[in-house]
């Protein structure tokens, strides 16, 4: 169901009076810049760059939309221009340097024009220490952060309820589908 | 200052003065107003009316920066984001950090907000009864000093404000957790009522219960029942928990006798040797730096175990040197909080076909069970009861596991593996040397001086931690769950946001703060009901208690008015 109509409906039956700012904030939000000629806010060309690899590698397009057809790659970019500190930028970016120098190291080439095929190993012999690698897992859960906070896999893909109105603690899964899109 | 002139004494004169409004403040000016008395409460933040809640319908997406901090806004909040839970969704109900400074010789985690409703609007609304064990515990161990109240001076209170709360849960029939007026429970999950089975047939004396929560599961004085959107914490425009703005200043309200000032730090109570009682409070006003006196005949402290504490200290006279009541040289002293943070998780392998709807804002509880007995043979005194809940696992849980690709993608949609985890939260006893006070010359920018801590665990707490881990990882083990970990991410003193003890209660002027009815010793008009009363900690969530007293302590206001005695 709709957002803004279940809330109607949710105060009307319950004779609950919503003020105009409580319905307003959800007109608003957060919007990724979708432009053709997009520039990094915070990281460097190849970082960049390996952000937008990470983003398809880790969470491709198939049947459901992938993390670059959301925009992910530029989300992450402006997450980290607004919320990392001066210290946390410089840390992630020297991070990122090693990360890209290990991966081609992994290859035996530039990770960032190597095939996919190449890409997905040398990116396994990481993604498989993961706890070891602060950088990566790092990105990667802003990543799959900024994938699942999105508006089309939240309301879309997920099963969306934004008003449960109960709580039944056993039912058929089979019944939801796709896991629920809020905790 | 402002001269006060006869008729300004006049306008700034009420029968009650209620200073905060948060849990204990609201229900104080509940009482005090629906039994007639003119009351003030004064709020040092700004004020917020029951609904406005600008994030309550608000998913990730419709956040500026998907609901995630800025920089700035950390650098801000950089003591209130210790908790973890801060995000932009619930930031404006937590405190400037930066303009409401503290100082700590050993860290403590000062979370809080100001503004109307205070913590009980981001409060986690669990609701347990102490039990005849917790108040009698410091007297048979010699520990501290004794209550000087039993349970039956609080049973009718638990009942009275229990009806007006509104807590779901379950009876249990327990001593060591007496059981209350509650609303029908909340369900448990397929895993939660598989894991309860387990562990009551494995561990005689072992049990669990859904969560009693102070959410509505039946509608209450036209406000809720709960809708299951777990964002309590945001303000529920559906009133469907209990928090001072839903509940208890609306009826404060509809008597006529409640007036509201928001932006009125209190710096003291202003003490009359003559009478020896309390003639009003001392304000500065948050935004006009404009000092003002307000007076009345009785008096309620309500401005949390450290707020009340602080301006008790600051009220400095010839009768009190160090602070109003301060005879015994223990106000400050004796702070406690719950330590918690350590338990256990596992996995679940089957009920891949069951699933839930709707999102519950409450766990599952097990109530103490150590140290029950008086031959109990343990490593330290009093116990813990565990808080948890089982859940499907999605991608919150996996993001930092390996896996990447189409598969993992799809993997993330689909709903994941069951799991569950349960946490400790432990007594913690009183100890003198734990405690906060007054920089003698630091104050912050309204001249109030800064609070500073200096407290920690020690030796009976960290014992008790070991079984608090363990007996988890036991009992996660016994009901099927596989991988079980133990984890302890260290809890650190004010986390818990259980600040309790700095005005302790007890019979004895020369070791208590105050009496059995909450008075100030030495000041019988001045009532302290929230934390700052507690001369113990239990084991369980203390708020329910706090209402509980501020309920009995308001009646007993009332009638010593009547009788001229205050």
């Amino acid at each position: 169901m709709d957002r803004r109509e279940a809330i109607k409906q949710s105060a009307l039956l319950m004779g609950v009076t919503m003020s105009g700012a409580v319905l307003s904030g959800i007109l608003n939000g957060c919007t990724v810049d979708t432009s053709d000629d997009y520039q990094p806010l915070v990281f460097s060309g190849e970082n960049f760059r390996l952000i937008t690899a990470m983003c398809d590698l880790i969470m491709p397009t198939t049947d459901t939309p992938g993390a670059l057809d959301l925009y992910v790659d530029r989300l992450v970019d402006e997450l980290a221009s607004n919320s990392f500190n001066a210290e946390i930028l410089e840390r992630t970016q020297k991070g990122m340097d090693e990360l890209r120098a290990q991966l081609d190291e992994n290859i035996g080439s530039s990770f960032l024009d190597a095939s996919r095929e190449e890409q997905e190993e040398a990116l396994r012999v990481i993604d498989n220490n993961i706890s070891d690698n602060e950088i990566y897992r790092s990105l990667k859960g802003i990543i799959i952060f900024g994938y699942f906070s999105s508006e089309e896999v939240g309301e879309n893909i997920m099963s969306y309820d934004p008003i449960p109105g109960k709580f039944v603690g056993c039912i058929p899964a089979s019944g939801v589908g796709n896991a629920w899109s809020l905790r | 200052m402002a001269n006060i002139n006869g008729k300004g004494i006049a306008q700034n004169s009420y029968d009650a003065i209620v200073v905060g409004s948060g849990v204990s403040g609201g229900w104080a000016a509940k009482e005090l107003c629906e039994k007639g008395l003119k009351t003030i409460v004064l709020e040092r933040g700004r004020d917020v009316k029951h609904g406005e809640y600008p994030t309550a319908f608000q998913d990730s997406w419709d956040m500026e920066n998907r609901g995630v901090l800025t920089a700035e806004e950390n650098a801000r909040h950089f003591k209130q984001v210790r908790t973890g839970f801060m995000k932009k969704d619930k930031i404006h109900w937590f405190v400037d950090d930066k303009r409401n400074p503290y100082q700590e010789d050993k860290r403590f985690d000062w979370i809080r907000g100001y503004h109307t409703g205070g913590r009980s609007l981001t409060w986690g609304r669990q609701c347990y009864r102490w039990s005849e064990m917790d108040f009698e515990a410091n007297a048979k161990e010699g520990i501290a000093i004794d209550w000087p109240i039993r349970y039956k001076d609080i049973a009718p209170w638990y009942d009275y404000v229990e009806g007006f709360v509104g807590i779901s849960g379950q009876k249990m029939g327990l001593p060591q957790l007496p059981d209350g007026v509650f609303q029908k429970p909340m369900d448990m999950n397929c895993l939660e009522k598989h894991v309860k089975e387990r562990i009551e047939k494995e561990f005689p004396g072992r049990y669990m219960t859904i969560g009693r929560s102070a959410n509505l599961t039946e509608a209450l004085n036209g406000r809720g029942p709960c809708q299951f959107r777990n964002r309590c914490v945001r303000g529920c425009p559906y009133g469907a928990y209990f928090s001072s703005n839903s509940t208890t200043l609306p009826a404060a309200e509809n008597t006529g006798n409640l007036t509201l000032r928001p932006y009125s730090i209190v710096t003291e109570v202003i003490y009359d040797s003559d009478s020896g009682k309390a003639k009003g409070v001392r304000i500065v006003d948050q935004q006009t730096r404009e000092s003002i006196e307000y007076f009345a005949s009785v008096i309620f402290l309500n401005a949390s175990a450290i707020g009340s504490t602080a301006i008790m200290l600051n009220s400095k006279s010839d009768r009190f040197p160090d602070g109003l009541g301060n005879d015994s040289g223990e106000l400050g002293h004796n702070l406690m909080d719950h330590h918690f943070r350590i338990g256990a998780a596992g996995v679940f392998e089957g009920m891949e076909d069951q699933y839930y709807t709707g999102r519950r804002p409450n766990g599952i509880y097990i109530p103490r069970f150590r140290n029950l007995d008086e031959g109990s043979d343990r490593n330290y005194v009093r116990g813990f009861g565990y808080q948890g809940r089982a859940r499907r696992m999605d991608w919150n849980e996996v993001a930092d596991k390996p896996g990447f690709g189409a598969e993992f993608k799809d993997s993330l949609i689909k709903p994941g593996s069951w799991y569950m985890s349960i946490t400790g939260f432990g007594e913690c006893l009183p100890y003198h040397e734990n405690r906060m006070y007054l920089h003698k010359d630091k104050t912050d920018e309204w001249g109030m001086p800064v609070v500073v801590f200096d407290a920690g665990w020690k030796q009976n707490e960290l014992n008790m931690r070991i079984d608090m881990g363990n007996d988890a990882a036991e009992m996660l083990e016994a009901s099927g769950l596989k991988d079980v970990e133990i984890f302890d991410y260290h809890s650190t003193i004010g986390e818990g946001i259980h600040e309790m003890g700095t005005a302790r209660m007890g019979d004895d002027p020369k070791t208590a703060v105050l009496n059995g009815n909450n008075q100030v010793h030495g000041a019988p008009n001045v009532y302290v009901t929230d934390g700052a009363c507690m001369t113990s900690a239990s084991c369980v969530n203390p708020s329910i208690t706090y209402m509980a007293l501020t309920a009995r302590a308001s009646n007993h206001a009332v009638e010593e008015l009547k009788k001229g005695n205050i």
